[in-house]
């Protein structure tokens, strides 16, 4: 016979194995359950003197006390959690020129030749951009110049810089700037303007010199890796041991090979890495079968991979995994994490939107990555004819946000990982042609939940070791690790 | 008893699933979850039957009966989900609601 001792309050469950069940609940919080007790949470028998009980109790998944206090408390959590929604919007991209001297297998973005300049951006455009990145509400803002490369057009760049500065003399909001380079235009003028407008800088780094030529020759030369190695050591030497960041591509060219790429970024000495999957953008996409592989061959080597970073921590060499400190952080943490590819709702323009060389706006880099293979349907509009009004609070923003909450979307709505991952119209529409995606099929969803329940069977060993690593990591603090 | 799995003459198999055990919206949610793996349809046999039909994706390497057995555990699942959602529908509502009544305001 049913009885109401405790009332249930709003979880989501999946089956983690055989023999246990895992429950979260709408703030985040988990916990793995035998399948018997799970009968009895549902049919209302547990034995509130358990300690299944207990623990579901301090977790919020049930209560036998009054609801309205609890009912507060889970809605301040909530509130925390979705804080990212309060900055409205961050990240601006800005790409001041499409022209590019490298020749990346994967290039996403389908650069331009370096003489091609009708792709540069102009100073009536720079400063139209500016002004409209000054209208968001946001009390922090950033600016990220994306391209081609940035730097093949850095008297826009200088140009930006210098007017959102003047501009936010009287905005007063808290601004910074990120360059994304392949860094081998790289000067020491440049980099001493750099360091007087503390600018950060983001490049890419492939792996060693064999797999990082292989994946990012130069137009005029295959072997970019010496000359990306001594600019990073410039970059240090005028900015700072952390001033530059750099991001990994997985083709099938290193797939295999990552073990390998983690080493290159320990001998750099970079602190983090994000083990990325190719994006299905640009020729990327194009040339799937000859730099793709299936999401199951990216899911194995990824873990494979987390393992080995992990057993590089322990070995005392700090080094984050950034996806998935990410997720480790919305496991781990009440802390809100936007994340613009994955958010719940989607970070397209509510958290971040690219302002292309020629004053279109996206809702996302991806978005002009697609326009740039011929597909317009994510482009909010154009500086030169819309105001901030038209552009951020149009119908067709209004439909897409609403059209990305995980909370709504088939299968993800009843999804036990929901409160860790997030969702991407424009990746969806990407991979599947239309913006809600279809999840059974969808690439996207399947590294997502593998790599969340991979995480969570790391965190259920609860090994000494490897927590202190996590710990490090949410906190981005190496001495976490302490002694192993 | 009479069966409630049918393999017709092609190979496909329907599931016979009693309307009174099962709602629509789980029936729909566990069936759209396997749409990956097989072709499903969804016919009504009787008042209280609904059959379910699989037929098998060709590039699917799993058996049609195992994916059918799979079906059968999650369709449970998700029935769950809808009776336990009826307890706390209320509670989210009302939870979603406190958490952003600063910007109802």
């Amino acid at each position: 016979m049913t009885s109401m001792r405790y009332k249930l309050l709003p979880f989501r469950f999946e089956r983690f194995n055989d023999n246990e069940v895992f429950i979260s609940n709408e703030v985040g919080e988990f916990t793995f359950v035998s399948n018997e007790d799970f009968k009895l949470l549902t049919s209302h028998q547990l034995d509130p003197k358990s300690q299944t009980f207990l623990n579901l109790k301090s977790k919020q998944i049930l209560t036998d006390t009054e609801i309205e206090p609890v009912i507060e408390m889970l809605a301040t959590k909530y509130r925390t959690k979705k804080s990212f929604l309060d900055n409205f919007t961050v990240l601006h991209m800005v790409v001041p020129t499409l022209r590019c001297n490298s020749n990346c297998a994967y290039c996403q973005v389908s650069r331009k030749d370096l003489n091609a300049t009708e792709y540069d951006m102009t100073k009536k455009t720079a400063k139209r951009v500016v002004g409209l990145i000054f209208e968001s509400p946001s009390s922090i803002i950033k600016i990220e110049f994306q391209g081609g490369d940035p730097l093949l057009n850095f008297d826009i760049v200088k140009y930006i810089i210098e007017e959102a500065e003047w501009v936010n003399i009287f905005k007063k909001k808290e601004l910074e700037f990120v360059i994304c380079t392949n860094l081998t235009l790289m000067t020491d003028k440049i980099l001493k303007y750099l360091r007087g407008h503390r600018v950060y800088i983001s490049t890419s780094l492939d792996g060693p010199k064999e797999l990082h030529n292989l994946n990012r020759p130069l137009q005029e030369t295959k072997n970019t890796y010496d000359i990306l190695i001594d600019k990073i050591q410039l970059c240090r030497k005028y900015l700072g041991q952390d001033s530059v960041s750099a991001l990994m591509t997985t083709s099938i060219n290193n797939l295999r090979h990552l073990k390998e790429v983690v080493d290159e970024y320990i001998t750099q000495h970079f602190c983090s890495i994000f083990i990325r999957s190719l994006n299905p953008y640009g020729f990327a996409k194009r040339d799937k079968k000859y730099i793709g592989y299936e999401i199951n061959e990216f899911i194995e080597e990824y873990k494979r991979v987390l393992d080995y970073i992990i057993e590089q921590n322990l070995n005392g060499k700090y080094l984050v995994e950034s996806f998935a400190a990410l997720l480790l952080t919305r496991i781990l943490t009440p802390f809100s994490t936007g994340f613009v590819d994955m958010q719940s709702p989607a970070g397209a323009a509510i958290s971040g939107a690219i302002y292309n060389y020629d004053g279109n706006v996206y809702v996302a880099d991806e978005a002009r990555m697609l326009a740039s293979m011929g597909d317009k349907k994510f482009l909010m509009g154009n500086v030169h004819n819309n105001t901030y009004q038209e552009l951020f609070n149009s119908e067709f923003v209004h439909s897409l946000i609403s059209n990305s909450c995980l909370e709504a979307l088939p299968m993800c709505a009843s999804c036990g990982y929901q409160s860790y991952c997030g969702a991407d119209p424009v990746r969806n529409y990407s991979e599947q042609g239309d913006i809600i995606g279809n999840r059974p099929t969808s690439e996207l969803c399947k590294k997502n939940k593998a790599i969340i329940k991979y995480l969570l069977g790391l965190i259920k060993k609860n090994d000494g070791g490897i927590n202190r690593v996590f710990w490090a990591w949410i906190n981005r603090q190496p001495e976490l690790l302490g002694s192993t | 008893m009479e069966k409630i799995v049918i393999k017709d003459e092609d190979g496909n198999i329907i599931l016979k699933i009693n309307r009174e055990n099962y709602e629509k919206a789980a029936i729909l949610a566990t069936s759209y979850k396997f749409t990956d793996k097989a072709y499903i349809f969804i016919n009504p046999m009787s008042e209280s039957i609904v059959g379910v039909s699989f037929k098998a994706k060709e590039d699917c390497k799993e058996s049609l009966s195992c994916i059918v057995d799979k079906f059968c555990n999650e369709l449970i699942d998700e029935q769950l989900r809808l009776e336990v959602e009826k307890e706390y529908k209320d509670i989210r509502n009302e939870l979603v609601k406190k958490a952003f009544s600063s910007i109802q305001k």
